[in-house]
């Protein structure tokens, strides 16, 4: 059975390049522009394997969203990824608290961004 | 389709050996060898069924001795029978004197008889013998020259085959070999445009925070023009904290003040920094 991964980020371009990469990698990808359409796609999901959020989003950011997420079933102990070009120390720890999994800096290589999915979701 | 890359290159791999070596052509040199084997054995039995028929021709031909020695004997005895009847005439021309002669004239001629119908009885057993010997002789000669036709035409067509198939499979693996090549390229290139993609995300926000930073400018500089009581430092001060927090990534910080930048400038997102990970 395929493993479901939710995508958060304004970006379009990001989340296309980001559904590319997981659903060659074998996932069931649901997309969500900013916190509060993810939300509501956890809500609406079965089950979920994976999150990756971006942190900088409009109407909801991805450290209300990760704390909001780790609030609902679905995702309670669901692995969470903070995709983000934010470096500063705070915003890290501030993810953490959040309830965030893992912290990458953008740009990455797909290659690491699957290694440490594989590690997280194996 | 990057994992397809990566799977075309690693098929491609598995199919080469560790020394180079492919071994599809060790398959094919076995294929050559058992197909080598198995026709020389054909060819032995080829052999063997020669020396068979030779041996067979050789009784054959002893048969036919055999027969002419029967005539001599069938000769023979017309010939003791003739004496026996002309033993027996002599007899009866002796008459009581020779009635001791013409018993013993009558014995020859019984046992001639006798001799002359067991000449005939082998005769009818060595013709019979003799006509299967040829019929098993024929149908070997024939099976030796089917099985010699069917061995050189299989050697023929198993020849021509391995060298197609081998012929084949070294297109094959120069197939695989350039798919890898170019499914390698391929793989770097995708990711190299997905890591592009990212640095125009980055450039966007930039762009993006910008334009915010120009749009708090101008509201603190229209909100500034009816305060005068505010001194130009603390009005410095207030629109740069505006800004400040804006700002997501080091280097806009940085480009607005050294003093604002949370990370010094050897450790910022060098390129081959990036996509640093941090797992809580």
């Amino acid at each position: 059975m395929p493993k479901t991964a939710l995508l958060v980020d304004d970006s379009f371009s990001i989340r296309q390049m980001l559904s590319f990469t997981l659903k060659d990698a074998g996932f069931d990808v649901i997309e969500g522009a900013n916190g509060q359409e993810g939300l509501t796609a956890v809500q609406q999901a079965a089950k979920l394997d994976l999150i990756i959020t971006d942190l900088n989003m409009p109407v909801m950011d991805g450290i209300t969203f990760i704390r909001e997420a780790r609030k609902l079933p679905t995702s309670k102990y669901t692995p969470i990824l903070m995709l983000t070009t934010e470096t500063q120390a705070e915003k890290k720890q501030e993810g953490k608290a959040a309830g965030a999994t893992g912290w990458i800096v953008k740009p990455f290589h797909p290659a690491k961004l699957l290694d440490v999915i594989a590690k997280l979701v194996p | 389709m990057a994992s397809l890359a990566q799977s075309s290159a690693s098929m491609g791999a598995r199919l080469m050996d560790a020394d180079g070596s492919h071994n599809v052509n060790q398959v094919i040199q076995e294929c050559r060898i058992t197909m080598t084997q198995l026709l020389d054995r054909l060819e032995q039995s080829g052999q063997l069924y020669a020396k068979a028929i030779a041996q067979m021709e050789l009784v054959d031909t002893r048969v036919q001795r055999v027969f002419e020695t029967l005539k001599q004997l069938d000769q023979s005895s017309f010939a003791s029978r003739l004496v026996a009847l002309n033993a027996k005439i002599e007899a009866v021309h002796l008459g009581n004197l020779g009635s001791g002669f013409e018993v013993v004239a009558d014995q020859i001629s019984s046992q001639a008889h006798r001799s002359a119908e067991l000449t005939a009885s082998v005769a009818v057993i060595l013709t019979d013998l003799t006509k299967t010997m040829q019929t098993a002789t024929s149908e070997l000669r024939q099976l030796a020259d089917t099985d010699r036709e069917a061995a050189a035409h299989s050697r023929a067509g198993a020849e021509a085959a391995l060298e197609n198939l081998q012929f084949a499979s070294s297109q094959m693996q120069e197939t695989v070999a350039e798919t890898r090549r170019v499914s390698e390229t391929l793989y770097t290139e995708i990711s190299n445009a997905v890591v592009a993609m990212q640095f125009q995300d980055r450039v966007s926000q930039r762009i993006g925070h910008v334009i915010d930073s120009l749009e708090a400018m101008n509201q603190a500089l229209t909100s500034f023009e009816s305060a005068e009581d505010i001194s130009l430092a603390e009005r410095k001060q207030q629109i740069t904290q505006s800004l400040a927090s804006s700002y997501t990534m080091d280097s806009e910080r940085r480009a607005h003040g050294p003093e604002m930048a949370t990370v010094a400038v050897a450790e910022e997102l060098a390129p081959e920094d990036t996509g640093d990970v941090e797992l809580f």
